[in-house]
Order: C-alpha cells, then sequence, then structure tokens
C-alpha cells in the first residue's frame, strides 16, 4: 500500500513531465495534467478490476494519490502564475501579423503543412489574411484573421437582432424537471392545461419546453414519423 | 482552496496509512516468521510434536489476519503462505525432518519477501 502510494507520488510528475517535453501536439483538448489523469486512472481502475488476485486497495490508492495530487497541483497553478507556465505551459504564437514565426514553429514541432491544414480547417486559404495564429496549451489552434476579413456582425451592419432566448425543459421523458419548472416562472398547473389542450397526460410527453414568452415545444412519445 | 486542503489533507491520510499498514503487515509476518523459526528448532531437536503445535499456532495467527493480509497483500502470496503452513503441519505430524526443513526455508524466504516488498526502500520502490 505505502509503496503503491510513493510510486504514484514519482509515476505522477515524471508523467506530466513526458507530456510537457512531448509538446502540445500530442494533446489535443485536454491540457498535459488531465491528459495524464485521464490515462493513469483508466489504467488503474482496469488493474484491480481484471485480476482479482490483486488487492482492491493496490488499485484505489493510486486512484486515490493521483486525484489528491491533481487538485493540488491544479490549485497551485491557479493560484502562482509561474508554477502555472510549468504545469500547464503557456500559448505559443506561431503566426503575427500575417507573417509566419519559424523559431516558434521549431520549437512547438509543428511543420508548415500542419499549420496550414489547421489555417484551412478554419476556412483561411491566405495565410496572409491572419492577424494571429496561436497554439494553445490544451493543443488546439486559435486562428483570428485580421478584422477587415472577419464577416461582419449584426453590431457593424447596423441590423437589429432579437436576443436568442433558451427555453427550460420542463418534462423530460414524461418526468417533471422541477428546476427549469421554477426558472422558466411557469406553474406546474399552466404546464398541465398546455398538456390538456394537446391532449396529452406528463407520461406521454417525451419532450415539453417552454420558452420565455409563453411558446412551447411538445414531443410526444407516441409520436410517428 | 477547501478542496486543495482537502486533498492535501487526503495525501496526508494515504501516506498515514500506508504507513501504519506497511508497519501492521511487517509486525504480522515478523510474528509468524518467529514461529516458524521455533517449528524449525524444535523439528532439529526431533521435538515433532511441539513443532507441529507451533505450526498450528502459526496456521491460526495467519488465519486470524487473513482479512488484513488479503487487503492489502496479493492474494496469491497469501494463499501460498497458507498453503506452505498446512504442509508444514503435515511434515511435522508424519516426522518427516528433511521436507519440512526444506519447506522451512522456503516458507521463510516467501515470508520475508513479503514483509520486505512492503518497506518504502528505494530497491522496492524502483
Amino acid at each position: 500500500m505505502l509503496l503503491s502510494f510513493i510510486r504514484t507520488l514519482i509515476i505522477y510528475p515524471v508523467l506530466i513531465a513526458v507530456m510537457r517535453l512531448m509538446g502540445k501536439r500530442q494533446i489535443g483538448e485536454l491540457e498535459p495534467s488531465e491528459l495524464v489523469v485521464a490515462m493513469l486512472i483508466a489504467d488503474l481502475a482496469a488493474i484491480p478490476m481484471q485480476d482479482a488476485g490483486i488487492s482492491l486497495f493496490a488499485g484505489l490508492i493510486p486512484i486515490l494519490t493521483v486525484l489528491a495530487l491533481e487538485i493540488i497541483l491544479s490549485g497551485l497553478a491557479f493560484r502562482f502564475t509561474g508554477f502555472r507556465r510549468f504545469f500547464c505551459g503557456k500559448p505559443v504564437i506561431l503566426m503575427e501579423n500575417g507573417k509566419i514565426l519559424y523559431k516558434s514553429l521549431k520549437k512547438t514541432r509543428v511543420n508548415v503543412n500542419e499549420l496550414l491544414e489547421h489555417l484551412r480547417e478554419e476556412g483561411i486559404l491566405d495565410p496572409s489574411t491572419v492577424k494571429y495564429a496561436i497554439l494553445e496549451t490544451n493543443g488546439n489552434f486559435t486562428v483570428l484573421p485580421y478584422s477587415k476579413y472577419l464577416p461582419p456582425s449584426a453590431k457593424d451592419s447596423g441590423i437589429q437582432v432579437n436576443e436568442d432566448k433558451i427555453g427550460f425543459s420542463v418534462i423530460c421523458d414524461g418526468h417533471w424537471q422541477e428546476d427549469n419548472l421554477a426558472r422558466s416562472g411557469k406553474s406546474s398547473q399552466w404546464v398541465l392545461e398546455q398538456l390538456g389542450h394537446h391532449n396529452c397526460g406528463v407520461r406521454d410527453v417525451l419532450l415539453f419546453t417552454v420558452f420565455p414568452g409563453g411558446g412551447i415545444f411538445l414531443s410526444r412519445k407516441d409520436e410517428q414519423h | 482552496l477547501k478542496r486543495v486542503w482537502f486533498a492535501a489533507a487526503l495525501l496526508l491520510l494515504l501516506a498515514g496509512s500506508g504507513i501504519l499498514v506497511s508497519g501492521t503487515i511487517g509486525r504480522l509476518v515478523d510474528h509468524s516468521m518467529s514461529l516458524i523459526n521455533d517449528a524449525e528448532a524444535l523439528v532439529r531437536q526431533d521435538n515433532f510434536k511441539a513443532a507441529g503445535t507451533v505450526c498450528a499456532e502459526a496456521a491460526d495467527h495467519w488465519k486470524g489476519h487473513n482479512k488484513t493480509f488479503s487487503a492489502f497483500l496479493r492474494h496469491d502470496e497469501t494463499d501460498a503462505v497458507e498453503i506452505s503452513i498446512a504442509r508444514l503441519q503435515v511434515f511435522a505430524d508424519i516426522g518427516d525432518k528433511d521436507d519440512f526443513l526444506a519447506l522451512c526455508v522456503e516458507l521463510l524466504e516467501e515470508l520475508r519477501h513479503i514483509r520486505d516488498m512492503e518497506k518504502p526502500l528505494p530497491w522496492n520502490i524502483m
């Protein structure tokens, strides 16, 4: 048990360091530490599950140790900027003012083709239109074209648009969603009346959504295509 | 911040539990080893009856703490010790000195391995 604990204390930071050294290219969506936690916990949980000869504690101790380390390290990363840089890395600018920064590409080991691929994914065919291309700490690319190449917003065009309003699903799969009902500002009585108009009971409802202003969306379980 | 303190407390709890378990396992295994050593000495004096009694005591001790062993050690290791102690009892009953002594060496080595593997020593960690 103590050995599992100490080994986890050693392996966890080593794995994070390895992921950081591998660079952002290997990550994608997750921060290095998050990826390490996901990898470790999946493996640690599988071992005692597969082998009944191994004590359950042999799996639980490292999982709890990883959990505690992750919370402590992410707490430190939140509190201290320097530690955050070490723990999560920092974003790297790959393109600035339409120019590709070769040193940054070399540092992050992202080749030009990959960079162009990411630009194309963002719908950009001409690199000179890019103000900034940034490789984020989670391995994602953020591409910001010059403002003049951005599509105009409603504000730019001086158009008045109505704000999108979110609906509240008050009945899902025949069950009341009490929190959403309270947020919708409607009473259950009002909802039942609406259902009555559609000859429908609560149990028959697949989804009943109330929109601000009183609009509703009703989908019944017995609805056919 | 509460979560960080909780995590720090959890880490301390795990470290404390680890030390406690390591110490407990070491103490229990040491006691088993001392009983086996006693039985071995008795057999060398051809006192098989007394050796059988000591072996029975060792078996009771091991079985009595089986839950603790099974919770923290590999089950195949604890089972192997239990089987070896039972075999020792048989050898003592039939007065088979050579097999008894050979198995004693084997069992003591097994127990030493179990005890030492629980110690947080650099060569165990690596």
